[in-house]
């Protein structure tokens, strides 16, 4: 037979082993993310309408900055400027830093872009451009918050406005940059 | 299969002991302590083998029955410093007599605590920006989501140690299931030594 106090010390155990399976719990010490600033790009000209750029000194400004990366040129020959850039390689790598907006563009939903796209060559019939922007009440300063847009092949003018890409229910921006 | 041991693991194991009293044998003290190493292979895209070895203590409830708890540590060399911790408790019934052995038994479910130390991260933005990302470690205790299975012996050697010997095969059920299986071999010292009785 067994010693009541055998049975207690059983029992107590497998109370244990039941808390233990319903639970678990994690412990992460990570500090708050330090972010340091990239470069400025100031706007030397003022837009003809509000956050549209489209004549050539306007344009400029996203191309001809530190921190755009690629070939560019600034094609004027229709009434609305363009920026024109080659895209060369399986995995093409272009970045163009728009200027500083300031006071911030409040309450920014989407970015609007208007386009033409030559294909050359062998190419895929969609490409995705992403927008990070650079937010004051951004949720997480570490993550920018990024959007999506698919652009179709095509040498007609057509638009493509972004969407929703790293946050389902992102809520409108105060937008420093783009 | 992922193998999510990669981030280290420990393990939560119930382990229980069924004696049988042999003609000589002894009363146990409170508390035994010991050790314990092996070794644990992971399956997943092959063998993953990883050696383990830990201490244990025994707190003895009476003379046939006590809770055992132990702590096996592995440590993953992955550029991060990546540890695992093993933790085990048991319920023991039995007496050990010297020279004779104890079949073990292991119980349907544990667990598995991971460590991980990170270091300061530097990420460089498109626009030039950098995010610093601090030092910092991380732990997760797992609920008791693996099942496992398997058994083994303990053998007294005389009156200050026994021996113990074990295997055991595992089956995590959780989102990235792995199996595996260990062995261990110990020595368990009583703190005061074994005194001679009769238990009946």
């Amino acid at each position: 037979m067994q010693p009541r106090s055998n049975k207690r010390g059983i029992v107590g155990l497998l109370c244990c082993v039941v808390v233990s399976a319903a639970t678990g719990c994690e412990l992460d010490t990570a500090g708050t993310p330090q972010v340091i600033a990239g470069p400025l790009v100031p706007s030397p000209v003022a837009l003809h309408a509000p956050y549209v750029w489209d004549t050539r000194d306007e344009l400029m400004v996203w191309t001809e900055n530190t921190v755009s990366l690629g070939s560019f040129s600034i094609d004027n020959h229709d009434s609305n400027g363009a920026i024109a850039a080659r895209f060369a390689g399986l995995y093409p790598r272009l970045i163009l830093r728009g200027p500083d907006i300031d006071p911030p563009a409040r309450s920014t939903r989407a970015v609007r872009l208007r386009y033409q796209w030559f294909p050359d060559g062998v190419s895929s019939p969609e490409l995705w451009l992403f927008a990070s922007f650079e937010a004051t009440n951004a949720p997480t300063r570490d993550v920018q918050p990024t959007t999506r847009l698919v652009l179709n092949t095509g040498p007609e003018w057509k638009e493509a406005e972004s969407m929703p890409w790293n946050q389902p229910a992102r809520p409108p921006l105060d937008v420093r940059y783009l | 299969m992922k193998l999510v041991l990669s981030l280290g693991i420990g393990l939560l194991n119930l382990v229980a002991l069924c004696g049988a009293a042999g003609a000589q044998t002894l009363r146990v003290p409170r508390v035994e302590v010991g050790g314990e190493a092996g070794m644990l292979v992971a399956i997943g895209e092959g063998l993953h083998p990883m050696p383990t070895a830990g201490p244990t203590v025994t707190l003895h409830i009476s003379q046939q029955d006590a809770i055992e708890l132990a702590a096996d540590t592995i440590f993953l060399g992955s550029g991060q410093s990546t540890g695992c911790t093993f933790f085990n408790t048991g319920a023991r019934r039995g007496v050990r007599p010297i020279g004779q052995g104890f079949d073990r038994s292991t119980p349907p479910e544990q667990g598995y605590y991971t460590y991980q130390k990170v270091p300061e991260r530097r990420e460089t933005r498109p626009d030039g920006s950098a995010v610093m990302y601090p030092a910092h470690s991380t732990g997760e205790m797992s609920r008791l989501n693996i099942a496992i299975f398997g058994g083994g012996f303990e053998r007294g050697l005389n009156r200050h140690a026994s021996f113990r010997l074990e295997g055991s095969g595992f089956l995590a059920v959780h989102d990235d299931g792995f199996l595996g299986f260990r062995i261990l071999a110990g020595v368990s010292v009583p703190i005061g030594g074994y005194r001679a009785a009769t238990i009946k």
